[in-house]
């Protein structure tokens, strides 16, 4: 036992240097992102599915703000790539317009795509609903909608100019 | 066991949570929470510490924690250990020190001061102790009293011009972000757990020693005959000054050796 103690004491020590730095590294704002955090690094992150599901009804019912609010509650360390398309094609939904587009919710929208492409294998990236009504499938062509629609272009003046979108409503 | 248990696992725990806690805040705003990485100054700060315990005896590396006649395991948690204390240490006073840069160059002078004064004087391990304490104590009252009563958000008119006329006087040097009040009692937690965790990792001594210590500081306090005992103890009639001298030189030789 005398033995043992010491090497007991050393791996508690060490692991214990581990999680400090790693706290002061992740800088965790609450106890609950502390826990995501943990879980993320423990691969045993999992969404929040009755917070997805209630973020799909409000999409559906065209409840933009409210799906975003569900998604981003479901999706608490932001790397689940359906999540984030989701929250994208809210933002989308909001900033589009026939006139100009938002540039703040396109903003937000390309941010969470970015998000979306960075978390899923081979940084591709494919959601097909038919009950959801999506404008794109497919991530990157929402993102150069979105670049696009963050861009000044004399097209923007244009009442009539197509959106590009991928499923025309 | 209960000792080799403290020794290995209560005392680094100890450590580890002072050193997590230090750098802990509540924002005043929304109570989110702030883990502050320690400032360079702090690890400096710390090291004289360490080189100050070194000096005083309560951190005797070779006699109390690594050398050749201990098991290699021993002297890996030990060394580990070793890398907490200093963790708490930087931390302890990441804890302390404010973060609007005028009151921090002012802590961190006066606590350089305080602990380059205590490295030019002998001081007890324990007693050491107590004079960190009280160092540290002192470095709290004035950031989480003071200066935290000073400078909280209020609705005092008389309180916002002197917070006013002080920021402008001090060209900004008071910004820093307000923490709410808990991160007071979370400061002075790693104060007292510190505190715990040196004096319990300082080496037992014979309390005659503290004694003995006292004798030698104020030799006034004894009588006259009592002193003249003590002298004839401690330096024989027969050795004279010369043969102290010489004795001296003898025992110095013989360390060396």
């Amino acid at each position: 036992m005398e033995r043992i103690i010491p090497w007991i004491g050393a791996v508690v020590t060490v692991a214990g240097c581990v999680g400090l730095v790693w706290i002061y590294a992740t800088q965790p704002r609450s106890i609950s992102e502390l826990r995501t955090n943990a879980a993320v690094q423990a691969n045993l992150y999992e969404i929040d599915r009755t917070q997805f599901d209630l973020g799909r009804a409000a999409f559906r019912e065209g409840q933009f703000r409210i799906a975003i609010d569900r998604f981003a509650r479901a999706d608490a360390a932001s790397r689940d790539p359906q999540s984030q398309f989701l929250i994208a094609a809210s933002h989308y939904e909001l900033g589009r317009g026939h006139v100009y587009d938002d540039d703040t919710e396109f903003a937000a929208a390309l941010a969470a795509i970015d998000r979306c492409l960075a978390n899923s294998p081979n940084r591709t990236f494919t959601m097909v609903d038919p009950t959801l009504n999506l404008p794109f499938t497919s991530a990157e062509r929402l993102r150069e909608r979105l670049r696009e629609g963050l861009t000044s272009t004399a097209g923007d003046l244009n009442p009539f100019g197509g959106s590009g979108e991928e499923h025309s409503r | 066991m209960s000792a080799l248990l403290w020794r290995h696992i209560g005392l680094p725990a100890v450590f580890l949570t002072v050193a997590l806690f230090g750098g802990f805040r509540f924002a005043a705003l929304d109570h989110a929470l702030r883990f502050v990485p320690p400032p360079l100054t702090t690890l400096l700060l710390a090291s004289a510490v360490l080189l100050l315990f070194g000096r005083s005896g309560l951190l005797n590396v070779g006699r109390d924690w690594i050398g050749p006649d201990r098991t290699p395991e021993v002297n890996l948690s030990n060394g580990l250990t070793l890398l907490t204390l200093f963790a708490a240490t930087v931390q302890v006073f990441n804890a302390v020190m404010p973060e609007d840069p005028l009151f921090f160059a002012v802590f961190a002078v006066v606590f350089a001061l305080a602990l380059w004064n205590s490295l030019l004087a002998t001081i007890l391990p324990r007693r050491l102790v107590v004079s960190i304490g009280g160092l540290l104590l002192a470095a709290f009252v004035v950031k989480y009293l003071l200066l935290a009563s000073l400078f909280e958000p209020t609705d005092s008119v008389t309180k916002s011009i002197v917070q006013s006329v002080l920021r402008g006087v001090t060209l900004g040097g008071l910004e820093s972000e307000a923490y709410a009040r808990e991160t007071g009692y979370v400061a002075f937690g790693c104060i007292a757990l510190y505190l715990i965790g040196l004096w319990t990792s300082s080496p037992v001594t014979d309390p005659r020693e503290d004694r003995l210590a006292a004798l030698l500081a104020r030799p006034e306090a004894l009588s006259e005959e009592q002193r003249q005992r003590l002298l004839d103890v401690l330096v024989p009639r027969e050795l004279g000054e010369a043969g102290v001298a010489g004795a001296v030189d003898a025992e110095e030789e013989g360390v060396s050796r």
